[in-house]
């Protein structure tokens, strides 16, 4: 592909200076900082579906949304568990925060994995100057992911043309890119990175979900839309070789559950404290010292400890596997993801759920918006179905199928050893 | 953590309570793997769904992702509870001497919990399964040993009132040196 002069990358210009982080300590202290000054207005934000422009802005100008840069381009390229730590501290204060740059880490990574030199030298910068990338995969009506109607259109005089409509473009809103998912003149997927304000986007506000209400995840519609050559990553390349690239899109979104469960649990835990009244019939002085309460929320922190390490499992797996990806390590850290991406949706749900029957009928109060917790839980975590990760983790560990691949069917499923096995006399 | 989590054998009263968790995780990873091998070779195939054997079974299949990854959790809870007991607590000798501090205890007390509740998940699956009683292991080490589950619920119970009431839980006795090891 050849770069058209007069459409070379124009660099996003920023009113506001923009951190450089440097380390994963570092990272991890700002985003305490940042997550301190977002959750004071989350509850707010999500009654008034409010645009969070000005914190994402807080956000870019943290330097958080460059820390996986490499290190060669000037980035901190942190770990997978910094990253992983950074999604729950900033989804522990206001969740659509927190999911709101999902995309714009996995496109980071879209570049990361098939860009040209030229094309990491551009993004990146713009990256570490406080760019977002949002995103416009999905299509409605489409029977799967790969079934898309979006056109990247090669044009006479040698540049590209985009048309298509898009929705559950979380971030798009709020983003300075966006990244295009579209089938090129041959069929084959590619990624087209173009300017929010480009002639021909119109990113509409319209997602009206009852949770995760701030992530604006609505329609995009591209018309026409001119992408150089030099704004084009060939996306397809990455599915001809193993990678890590998909599952980092779902571990994300598992940091981002968590985040959840840990707000609904410290919520829990403030409100059980400050309550007078205990519950019907529990014959104590306070709720604190009714043994149901007690037990129940100790199993419930186990549980919540619990996805916080299978989300360290899957980061270290990760990371392990970053330096030199094949089918094996790529498969294992698959299903760890899965793991932790399944467990993550059972105690967010369990949490945000028996906040009220722990805290009692004050809580159910809309004033309180305690309800967000499991509207947004809820909402989030049907992005997929944790049956079939759990599925996908099961017939791993039982029959050695590799994630990703279609679920085998008994008639061409069953080794040769288990034909021939009888059934022991009981 | 695909290999067994082995904290440091130390006697005291760390040591006690480290080698509660360990076993109890140990034996619901030996449970998990009974149960795969009695899917793989004994276990009925469902009846008059065109499924011709267990593993190929979706329901099965599911269950044993959850096993899986709550083995993995338990191993997570019980690494959890190392890493904090190597950040907190005086290393050997002096833990043979003083209880473990009160954050420690807690995080051990949640991996036994967790790991308990996961055996009596797996074993009872398997019977549902139509696989035999508790296998050897945990026949010989469950009823009396580990009094799996009042134990589990009391665990819980100490991890709530830690949490909520920074209450700290009861220590167990000191493990004492094997006068002939």
């Amino acid at each position: 592909m050849s770069i058209n002069a007069s459409h070379a990358p124009a660099p996003t210009s920023f009113a506001q200076p923009t951190r450089v982080i440097s380390s994963d300590a570092e990272a991890l202290q700002v985003a305490q900082e940042v997550a301190h000054q977002l959750a004071a207005g989350a509850s707010q934000r999500d009654r008034d579906r409010r645009l969070p422009a000005a914190e994402l802005d807080i956000l870019s100008s943290s330097g958080l949304l460059a820390v996986t840069v490499p290190r060669a381009y000037g980035g901190a390229d942190v770990s997978h568990a910094t990253v992983a730590r950074l999604f729950q501290i900033l989804s522990a204060a206001d969740p659509a925060i927190g999911q709101l740059p999902q995309n714009h880490f996995v496109f980071l990574d879209a570049i990361r994995q098939d860009g040209t030199p030229a094309q990491k030298a551009f993004f990146f910068r713009e990256v570490l100057a406080g760019a977002r990338f949002g995103n416009a995969q999905a299509e409605r009506g489409s029977t799967s992911a790969l079934d898309l109607k979006t056109r990247l259109t090669r044009t006479a005089n040698g540049y590209y043309k985009l048309d298509g409509t898009k929705y559950y473009c979380t971030g798009a809103i709020v983003a300075h890119w966006i990244p295009v998912a579209a089938l090129d003149d041959n069929n084959r997927l590619i990624l087209a990175y173009v300017q929010k304000d480009a002639p021909g986007v119109d990113v509409r506000p319209d997602w009206n979900a009852m949770g995760q209400r701030v992530t604006f995840s609505g329609t995009t519609i591209l018309t026409n839309v001119i992408v150089p050559a030099a704004h084009i990553i060939e996306h397809w390349k990455l599915f001809d070789r193993p990678s890590l690239f998909h599952s980092f899109a779902s571990f994300l979104h598992a940091a981002i559950d968590v985040g959840i469960a840990q707000n609904a649990l410290e919520d829990t835990a403030a409100l059980l404290r400050s309550r007078k009244r205990p519950r019907l019939g529990a014959g104590v002085e306070r709720p604190l010292d009714d043994p149901h309460v007690i037990m129940r929320f100790g199993q419930l922190a186990t549980r919540f400890h619990a996805a916080e390490e299978l989300l360290l499992h899957a980061a270290q797996l990760l990371d392990e596997a970053a330096p030199k990806v094949n089918a094996q390590n790529a498969a294992e850290a698959a299903v760890a993801v899965s793991e932790a991406k399944a467990f993550a949706e059972d105690v967010a749900i369990e949490v945000t759920s028996d906040l009220f029957s722990l805290v009692g009928s004050a809580s159910t109060d809309d004033d309180l918006n305690l309800h967000r917790h499991w509207r947004n839980a809820r909402t989030h975590t049907v992005h997929d179905a944790n049956q079939w990760r759990y599925h996908s983790a099961g017939n791993y560990f039982l029959n050695g199928v590799e994630p990703g691949k279609p679920v085998r069917h008994a008639a061409d499923e069953a080794p040769t050893l288990l034909t021939t096995a009888t059934r022991q006399p009981r | 953590m695909s290999s067994p989590m082995v904290a440091p054998k130390q006697v005291g009263f760390l040591g006690n309570h480290f080698e509660q968790a360990l076993l109890k995780v140990a034996i619901a990873r030996d449970a998990l793997t009974e149960a795969a091998d009695f899917v793989r070779t004994q276990a009925p195939a469902p009846h008059g769904v065109g499924i011709n054997h267990a593993v190929g079974d979706p329901h099965v299949i599911l269950r044993f992702g959850q096993f899986r990854a709550r083995l993995h959790a338990a191993e997570g809870l019980l690494a959890r509870a190392t890493r904090l007991a190597n950040a907190t607590d005086p290393p050997a000798p002096a833990a043979a001497t003083s209880p473990p501090s009160a954050p420690v205890l807690v995080a051990l007390l949640e991996a036994q919990a967790f790991a308990s509740d996961l055996i009596t998940e797996i074993t009872g699956q398997l019977i549902a399964w139509g696989g035999p009683p508790p296998p050897s292991r945990q026949q010989r080490d469950t009823p009396g040993q580990l009094g799996l589950h009042t134990a589990t619920h009391w665990n819980y119970h100490h991890a709530g009132n830690y949490y909520l009431k920074g209450v700290a839980p009861p220590t167990l006795a000191p493990l004492t040196p094997d006068p002939h090891p």
